[in-house]
């Protein structure tokens, strides 16, 4: 059987690498200072 | 078990319930086959490469909102979710697993067929990855 933590993972990055989902959001330098 | 009749299959499309639209499913699970014959083998050998899956689908064509029409339309060129189940009104388990997959929306047939035909279209949608096939979860 499928891990599916593992496939949604997958599937998820894919769907980011093609631009469908948006990158999840993160911290840029400026906003740490 | 036994043998069945294959009328309860489960077909959601971008998490749309189509499966009183669609007569007719196949889940082909199919990996490239590498060759690996050498030097003193006297037949073909092969090994697993990669997944490379496919589902045919013949839908029911039906303008409504949120139907087959606008689900594929709104689905087109892109990959989403496919699911099937082989008996939706039965709960995911060992003997009904579960089929998850993200599939590219392409060649779809929104018009088709003759005068007198029922208005149908039967679709092959690559896979993009590999098939989950699990026996918990819900359809």
């Amino acid at each position: 059987m499928t891990d599916m933590s593992e496939w949604e993972q997958e599937q998820t990055d894919f769907l980011t690498k093609i631009g469908q989902v948006e990158k999840p959001a993160t911290k840029s330098k400026k906003d740490e200072e | 078990m036994a043998v069945f009749l294959n009328n309860g299959v489960g077909v959601k499309v971008n998490s749309v319930d189509l499966s009183d639209h669609v007569n007719n499913v196949s889940l082909n699970r199919n990996f490239d086959e590498l060759e690996v014959t050498a030097m003193g083998d006297s037949g073909h050998k092969f090994i697993k490469g990669l997944e490379a899956s496919s589902i045919t689908l013949d839908f029911l064509n039906d303008t409504a909102t949120s139907s087959v029409l606008q689900t594929l339309q709104a689905a087109w060129g892109t990959n989403v979710t496919v699911v099937l189940l082989q008996n939706k009104g039965t709960a995911v388990s060992a003997t009904n697993p579960l089929y998850t997959m993200t599939c590219l929306i392409n060649g779809t047939t929104d018009i088709n067929g003759a005068t007198g035909d029922l208005a149908m279209q039967s679709l092959t949608f690559n896979v993009s990855g590999t098939i989950a096939v699990t026996t918990s979860g819900s359809f």
